[in-house]
């Protein structure tokens, strides 16, 4: 990533949904990094390519609407400009919408940089009955245009022949005073003058010639249907995501502990206990726990792919915006969060489509709440081991609630706090078929993003449970001489009144890290290997109303550390983080509290 | 930001023949179904934007495809584009609706 090294840079701009991103990585063959930018507050994708003649840095910017605009994004790319000096600037187009695109042209036209004009999509602006005339743009604006399909990688040699004479271009700056222009200039000469250009190069059709978007929106966004049928679709999602995930998360577990059984237990076996302990059970279950979620993660940003780039989520967005409006949220956060119940980490990774900062911290601040895979295991063992059948359902269905109320909760205490600043006011993209090859490497960069930004962080975090399970030397695992133990007993005056003694707590300390390891850490604790012995051994030591209160700890409280860190590098912000979990343990607290109190006045304890 | 209200005047003429029998409403007000043209919009300057760069200006013609449920979010398309517009924004627009 290091600018220096490339000969030549350019940036790739233009509108949401122009299709821009596909363009950037259909051209730099899908190996950009999501990089900061020096004094930029969002992230940037930034790909090398090499040419005949030299190497390329390209960076896709934030889609605009308007270079003088007021959002976030906007801001971003008038600072991107001032500061960073091009060769060329690529300009992405929708073909099919030049009617309200043009203006943005005009408007980058005034910067005195080179630009190259992209009309993307130009095979979905001939299905709707769109005509361009590429040549009478050049013509009146004096500038290379070229038609291309970056989805279906049409006229992609032809931009490539642009950015290579770029090579040959001095880096030329943007003066300040063609960025303050543009910021007070007119909106209605700018309409005039792209009204003008639009008659002399654009056929724009009668009548809107997409007669699949209409008949597919009749029924997916019918009054009555439109709901059920998006539940539907999002349960079966569901349902394809876990069906094949939890498998795989099985087999690579396996392979894992093999590894980890056959190849480093022996090799470590020379060493003290406390050392092979700490490198075998902290630091190799540390990547071991990283790795767990890889595949979730990459089945889950191919189901997202589908939703999002066939056009679905606005579609949701719609549906859903009665009820989301009210809690300061949109349709997105509620697809969003639905993901969360099968697992946290890649819902929060996907609050991404949400450019309104406020809305997306409110996002992932709601999202922890939902229900997991990792928590329903402890559940489902919990349940069945301490509550009669009849009460068991019962139980598991009072946890779903509580987390929707938890997460409704929480979006009403804190909308006031974030914001949204950005209007309700979506584009619904035509439906359109994602292509496999697209979803593949969409889903392939967000497992690289997520193991490269968070694996030091839940590393370090299970090294250092371990640490506390096992100091000082010499101590039984997880036993009240260790200092997860004391802290267990220190913590009482704090725990005792929800009901969760120091057994209880120091599996909390192993649930901060993954809920996945609670029960392997129940039964290091309670010394019983086998799953109704260990269900024997809580019955006899804790009431019903102890093991309620400890569910909805569980259920309430930071889900996982790779959770917190998701959270920490996607908002930037270690406060942010802090906030999160912070208020998911007072949240937890209060929940417990009040049920096990309640419980004890009536009596149940 | 100051959220003073600026009010855009309609630049294009409407069709004296279409507007015949109607009066100018808010574009929350229209029922689904309907088509109407833009008068002029009143918002704070960052919605303005927003509106005029997505083809929401005045002499522009609009047209509501669909209401959502409860709140009413619209449906509407504009020129070659398709958005969905909360009603509190649908509000702030004056539109001449067009005899069907």
């Amino acid at each position: 990533m290091n600018a220096a090294q490339a000969s030549a840079r350019i940036a790739f701009l233009g509108m949401p949904n122009t299709g821009k991103s596909t363009l950037f990585n259909a051209l730099t063959g899908g190996h950009a990094q999501i990089g900061n930018w020096p004094g930029l507050t969002v992230d940037l994708m930034i790909a090398g390519l090499e040419l005949e003649g030299g190497s390329l840095q390209c960076v896709d910017l934030p889609g605009i609407y308007d270079l003088g605009g007021l959002s976030e994004d906007e801001a971003v790319v008038r600072r991107f400009l001032a500061d960073t000096p091009l060769q060329l600037l690529v300009v992405v187009l929708n073909a099919s919408q030049l009617d309200r695109q043009l203006r943005l042209v005009l408007q980058l036209r005034a910067l005195g940089l080179p630009l190259v004009l992209a009309l993307n999509m130009i095979d979905e602006a001939r299905r709707f009955g769109v005509t361009v005339d590429p040549q009478a743009l050049e013509t009146a604006l004096e500038l290379p245009v070229l038609a291309i399909s970056a989805k279906y990688r049409q006229g992609l040699g032809a931009l490539q022949q642009q950015l290579e004479r770029a090579l040959q271009l001095p880096a030329c700056p943007v003066r300040p005073s063609a960025l303050e222009a543009i910021r007070r200039g007119s909106g209605s000469e700018l309409n005039q003058q792209a009204a003008a250009l639009l008659q002399a190069a654009v056929l724009l059709p009668q009548q809107w010639g997409d007669r699949l978007t209409r008949r597919l929106d009749h029924w997916l966004l019918h009054p009555l249907l439109g709901l059920p049928i998006f539940l539907a679709v999002m349960a079966l999602m569901f349902q394809g995501i876990y069906a094949l995930g939890v498998p795989l998360q099985g087999w690579l577990g396996d392979l894992l502990g093999l590894v980890g059984d056959q190849l480093l237990k022996p090799l470590l076996a020379p060493l003290p206990p406390f050392w092979s302990g700490l490198l075998l059970n902290g630091l190799f279950d540390g990547i071991s726990t990283v790795m767990a979620f890889l595949p979730v993660i990459f089945l889950f940003f191919l189901a997202m792919g589908i939703v999002e780039d066939s056009g679905y989520l606005s579609r949701a967005a719609f549906l859903m915006d009665a009820l989301m409006e009210k809690l300061g949220l949109d349709g997105r956060s509620f697809v969003l969060s639905l993901m969360g119940f099968g697992c946290n980490v890649p819902a929060i990774l996907g609050t991404r489509v949400m450019r309104s900062r406020g809305l997306r911290m409110l996002s992932m601040l709601i999202i922890p709440f939902s229900l997991c895979s990792a928590r329903l295991n402890v559940f489902l063992f919990m349940t069945t081991h301490l509550f009669a059948p009849s009460q068991a359902a019962l139980v598991m269905f009072s946890l779903y609630l509580i987390s929707f109320l938890a997460a409704i909760t929480t979006a009403m205490l804190f909308k006031g706090s974030f914001p949204s600043r950005e209007p309700l006011l979506l584009e619904l993209p035509p439906y359109r078929f994602p292509t496999l090859r697209q979803m593949l490497k969409r889903a392939w960069a967000e497992v690289r993003h997520f193991w490269f930004w968070t694996r030091r962080f839940i590393i370090f975090g299970v090294v250092a449970v371990w640490l506390m399970n096992n100091l000082p030397i010499g101590v039984a695992p997880a036993s009240p001489d260790s200092l997860s133990g004391w802290l267990g007993s220190t913590l009482q005056p704090l725990l005792a009144p929800i009901g969760i003694n120091a057994h209880l707590t120091v599996a909390l300390v192993f649930g901060f890290v993954a809920k996945e390891i609670v029960l392997g850490g129940l039964a290091v604790i309670y010394a019983q290997a086998d799953a109704t012995a260990l269900g024997h051994a809580l019955r006899q030591e804790i009431t019903n109303a102890q093991a309620y209160s400890f569910m909805l700890f569980t259920l309430l409280y930071t889900p996982c550390l790779s959770t917190v860190a998701v959270i920490r590098s996607e908002s930037r912000s270690r406060r942010f983080a802090a906030l999160s979990v912070i208020w998911s343990l007072l949240l937890a607290w209060i929940v417990s509290f009040v049920c096990y109190q309640g419980a004890r006045f009536f009596g149940w304890a | 930001m100051s959220p003073a209200a600026s009010v855009v005047p309609a630049t294009a003429g409407v069709d004296a023949d279409e507007a015949r029998d109607t009066a100018p409403l808010s574009l929350g007000q229209l029922a689904a179904g309907s088509r109407a043209t833009i008068l002029s919009l009143a918002a704070d300057r960052r919605l303005l934007q927003r509106f005029d760069a997505l083809g929401l200006r005045p002499g522009q013609q609009v047209e509501v495809l669909r209401r959502g449920w409860l709140s009413g979010i619209l449906h509407l398309r504009v020129g070659m584009t398709e958005l969905m517009l909360r009603r509190t924004g649908a509000l702030a627009i004056l539109v001449l609706p067009l005899a069907r």
